[in-house]
């Protein structure tokens, strides 16, 4: 672990079991089903996963923000410190949202409403749950930007979106998540839509406000790159579940599952010249009518009879690190 | 690497665009979208184009289609000025360069079924019709790699990856020589992009592609083009085969570049961050564009007021940097 | 399970009364049985009126003015529907008027909504001059005002059907026009039209083939909502003496007619009310049907 310190420990966050189903008529979605892990104080965890693993629903389901009607947390159980946030009434829900944990989501631009001033913006939360008002709301304000290097926020406080740049409203849109210090900040895909170099900026931002916060993070991103940089632990998710846990050197030096290798070889990577890539056959599988036994078992390279019957118990691997694959058990 | 006669050569190319204009009235700013780019593809190998947002890479590639006309500057195909070409010359053309653009949802047309979409360029140029229409597309499906049944379904039915290969299909109809492909794996999956990538690189070894290959993705750029050019706000600042480009990377811009992508791997840290934000065409730094971001420029009137000329500063390798 | 709040049971939710409704009106949507049974009837109706109405639409009998409907105590077999104030049918005059409001406005829709979706998808493709120019015309023929146009050009050239539809034509394809223009503008921008133009598509299968068939759910969803517009205008054109010529019936008219009786003899007014409902909730049923059946991407839901 890189960092050092006696709390490193802590629990902060441990999600047990959580299933989160979107009811349509063809049928029942299952987008997150039977995810369990534990993020712990000051820890950046990364979950990883193609579109349809469940990565960004796992998101909405921890802050309770899961699209109703269409969609319902089932089952399970998120502990933030000693509460389970899914027994939570709403306005109980409301202290943790946005007060001790907050997100970024992926689109900057939707994140920010077009019609109101950024100082305004970033305030509401400030006003909303520190209860801070006048001067005060405003200097903590242009701290905040200043934070998240802003330059000169005091006249950029006037400003509208549309007069900052993709970079610069995603730094904003982080800094509403951190005005109000919160525990817990999950960040989905939020560099999906940067430039390489500004991508480059955030990540390092975010990285340095967390270390000298100890905030804890849940990274959400399909990116092994920015996982590699930017997390300490790593979920990777396939077909609504968890396959593969571990300490983020590990799943490069040492993948466990079948899946996570694959997607390792598959990418192309500077430096590493390959005539041909690794590809995973097939297609990632309908959330409607998942395979048998072990999702992945159709595009698995090492599928056995037992793959295709029953999904793979968790097996240990070493440390907190865990995969669900009938190899590791044997 | 196959390096023969020039299939496409770009001289010079310029388009500028009217800015955002007012209310009734005519806008007085230009946006110098691509501003004086100039390269060759050779047949049968990839060049590509890397830059970000707002580089100018795209519109590049709408010349070439011919979707943009050229405020100036001149395309040449297998030596003949495109600009200059006969109707019937056009024709040809327009069966010879394909693309295949990066959102595989955008680029299919929902109403259509797919023996439709793969068979409008052979009953447009052939006037292919009937059971011999049905043979040529169930082939093209099988080249991609997707069952020949599968004709008669509706985009709808298909994933990104299948939607992709569809679209390649559809490229590959009239056996063009050259096929321009935007970005073609960012809308996808990670582990659906090496499919298609791989299936890229299979197609022109079997038919003797060239590809213009635009993309933000230098991992991608590196494993599939041979030549590379690397644009900034309009312009090119680099150029030069991928071993050389990659191994012996001379412009601070490129450089930067390279050490923005973060490594799937823990133990090789990312470079530091250039600062501030890619330039604005609408009024582009003088001197160097990228002088003010630049890692390397320091205060002299050089950077900021003479724009760097563009030269050779290897063999084959192109650069426009006044510290080299 | 220890912690399930009541957010977590797995049964489906109880339906409430609106969404029953709801609920049956999406079964009419897939079933477009009944409604094309009713806009069948309908036509049937107005094609047949010589032959199904049972009275003269136009006999005036003032003797048996304001006759009530066969359920009421005085009502009588012969006029179902009761009688108006000039003691003629209600029914007979229905199903003439339905003769005329019905054809009258899918007139006008099919001419006026033709020729707009046109010269939208024209305008919004071709866009540069022929774009300026006819938004201009757009914007011309919606800043006036349509009921004193009708009132000008009525007197000028008589009151009749067809001077009615004439008038009436231009200010839908100008409604059509904008709205069609403005879907083309996205539409043109989809990849697959860049596409069609690398591969050398002739613009006007580019047109036919991939502008209009993804145009056209709004010209549908268009359409269906200017019926009841236009049954509606009309009502108001007969009510100033310019729409279709009295005595001869039609639906608008004979809702504003009984207005004045409708505490004493509501039925003058209710039963082409209720006619204009169902005929404009059957179109928009039928519509949303027919949107659906040709998008594939709705057709195996």
């Amino acid at each position: 672990m890189d960092r050092a310190s006696g709390k490193a420990d802590s629990t902060l966050l441990r999600v047990e079991g959580l299933k989160t189903y979107f009811f349509q008529r063809s049928g029942v979605l299952k987008a997150v089903d039977g995810v369990s892990f534990t993020v712990k104080a000051g820890e950046v965890v990364g979950l990883v996963g193609e579109s349809g693993s469940g990565k960004s629903m796992t998101c909405l389901s921890l802050m309770r923000l899961v699209p109703r009607p269409a969609a319902r947390i089932v089952e399970g159980e998120v502990w933030f410190d000693d509460r389970n946030l899914l027994e939570l009434d709403e306005s109980e829900m409301r202290e943790y949202r946005g007060r001790r944990m907050a997100m970024i989501m992926q689109d900057p631009q939707t994140s920010l409403n077009p019609v109101f001033m950024i100082g305004d913006q970033v305030a509401e939360p400030v006003k909303l749950h520190l209860k801070e008002r006048g001067r005060q709301a405003i200097e903590r304000v242009l701290e905040t930007l200043y934070a998240v290097r802003i330059p000169s926020p005091e006249t950029r406080l006037k400003q509208y979106p549309h007069q900052f740049s993709g970079g610069m409203r995603q730094r904003v849109v982080a800094a509403m998540g951190l005005s109000t210090s919160p525990e817990l900040l999950i960040a989905d895909e939020p560099t999906t839509s940067l430039d390489v170099t500004i991508q480059a900026q955030f990540l390092s931002l975010i990285r340095e406000l967390q270390r000298e916060h100890r905030t804890s993070v849940i990274w959400v991103t399909h990116d092994l790159g920015i996982v590699a940089q930017m997390c300490d632990r790593v979920n990777v998710m396939y077909a609504g579940r968890i396959v593969e846990s571990s300490a983020v050197r590990r799943i490069y030096k040492d993948p466990q599952h079948p899946y996570t290798q694959a997607l390792l070889d598959s990418v192309p990577v500077i430096g590493n010249r390959r005539p041909r890539l690794y590809q995973i056959d097939g297609q990632p599988p309908d959330l409607r009518s998942i395979p048998s036994g072990c999702p992945f078992w159709p595009r698995c390279p090492s599928a056995m009879d037992i793959c295709k019957e029953q999904y793979p118990p968790q097996t240990a691997t070493g440390g907190d690190d865990f995969v669900h694959c009938w190899l590791a058990e044997q | 690497m196959a390096a023969s006669e020039p299939i496409l050569e770009i001289e010079n190319l310029v388009k500028h665009f009217p800015g955002p204009g007012g209310f009734l009235q005519r806008s007085s700013v230009l946006v110098r979208a691509v501003d004086g780019v100039s390269f060759k593809v050779q047949e049968g190998t990839t060049f590509a184009l890397v830059g970000e947002s707002g580089c100018g890479k795209t519109t590049v590639a709408k010349n070439v289609l011919l979707l943009e006309r050229p405020t100036s500057g001149s395309i040449r195909f297998q030596g003949k000025e495109v600009q200059r070409f006969s109707r019937r010359e056009l024709r040809e053309y327009k069966r010879a360069v394909q693309a295949v653009f990066q959102d595989p949802y955008s680029s299919l047309n929902p109403r259509m079924r797919v023996m439709e979409i793969i068979g409008e360029p052979l009953q447009v140029h052939e006037g292919l019709g009937g059971r011999a229409l049905r043979m040529r597309v169930g082939e093209l499906l099988e080249n991609v790699g997707l069952n020949p049944v599968t004709g008669g379904f509706f985009p709808h039915q298909f994933s990104g990856g299948q939607r992709q290969r569809i679209a390649i299909a559809r490229a590959l109809a009239l056996q063009p020589r050259l096929i321009v492909l935007d970005e073609p794996v960012s809308g996808l999956d990670v582990s659906i992009r090496a499919q298609i990538l791989n299936l890229l690189v299979e197609l022109q070894q079997n038919f003797g592609l060239s590809y213009l290959l635009i993309s933000h993705d230098l991992a991608i750029v590196e494993h599939m083009s041979h030549q590379v050019g690397v644009m900034y706000v309009g312009k090119l600042v680099e150029l030069a085969q991928k071993d050389e480009m990659y191994g012996n990377t001379r412009h601070p811009y490129t450089q930067a570049l390279l050490s923005s992508v973060p490594q799937p791997d823990p133990d090789i840290p990312m470079g530091n961050a250039i600062s501030g934000e890619v330039a604005s065409p609408i009024a582009p730094p003088p001197g160097c564009r990228f002088h003010p971001r630049c890692p390397l420029y320091q205060e002299t009137a050089q950077c900021r007021e003479q724009e760097p000329e563009w030269r050779e500063v290897v063999s084959q390798h192109w650069a426009a940097c006044h510290k080299i | 399970m220890a912690g399930t709040g009541t957010d977590l049971s797995l049964e489906p939710t109880a339906l409430t009364w609106p969404g029953r409704v709801g609920a049956a009106l999406s079964a009419l949507r897939r079933a477009p049985l009944v409604t094309s049974t009713v806009l069948a009837v309908l036509l049937c109706s107005a094609i047949f009126a010589p032959i199904v109405a049972p009275h003269t639409p136009t006999q005036i009998d003032v003797g048996n003015s304001f006759s009530p409907p066969v359920w009421h105590e005085d009502g009588s077999w012969s006029n179902l529907l009761g009688t108006d104030k000039l003691g003629r049918d209600v029914l007979s005059r229905l199903i003439y008027g339905a003769r005329v409001s019905l054809t009258l406005s899918l007139l006008i829709i099919l001419i006026g909504g033709g020729s707009g979706t046109f010269l939208g998808i024209l305008s919004g493709y071709l866009g540069k001059t022929a774009d300026a120019i006819l938004q201009r015309f757009v914007e011309l023929i919606l800043a006036l005002p349509t009921i004193l146009v009708a009132l000008v050009f009525v007197f000028t050239f008589g009151t009749s059907f067809t001077s009615v539809m004439f008038v009436l034509s231009p200010f839908l394809a100008a409604r059509f026009i904008r709205i069609i223009r403005g879907e083309t503008l996205t539409v043109r921008e989809r990849d697959y039209v860049a596409i069609a133009q690398v591969i050398g598509s002739p613009t006007h299968r580019i047109l036919w083939r991939h502008i209009l068939p993804n145009v056209f759910n709004t010209v549908i969803v268009l359409a269906t909502l200017e019926v009841g517009h236009l049954i509606l205008l009309e009502s108001s054109l007969s009510f100033l003496g310019v729409g279709v010529p009295p005595p001869n019936p039609a639906w608008g008219l004979m809702v504003s007619d009984g207005r004045e009786f409708i505490t004493s003899a509501y039925w003058i007014t209710l039963f082409p009310g209720l006619a204009i409902l169902i005929t404009v909730l059957s179109l928009n049923l039928f519509g949303d049907w027919l949107r659906d059946t040709l998008d594939p991407r709705r057709r195996q839901l």
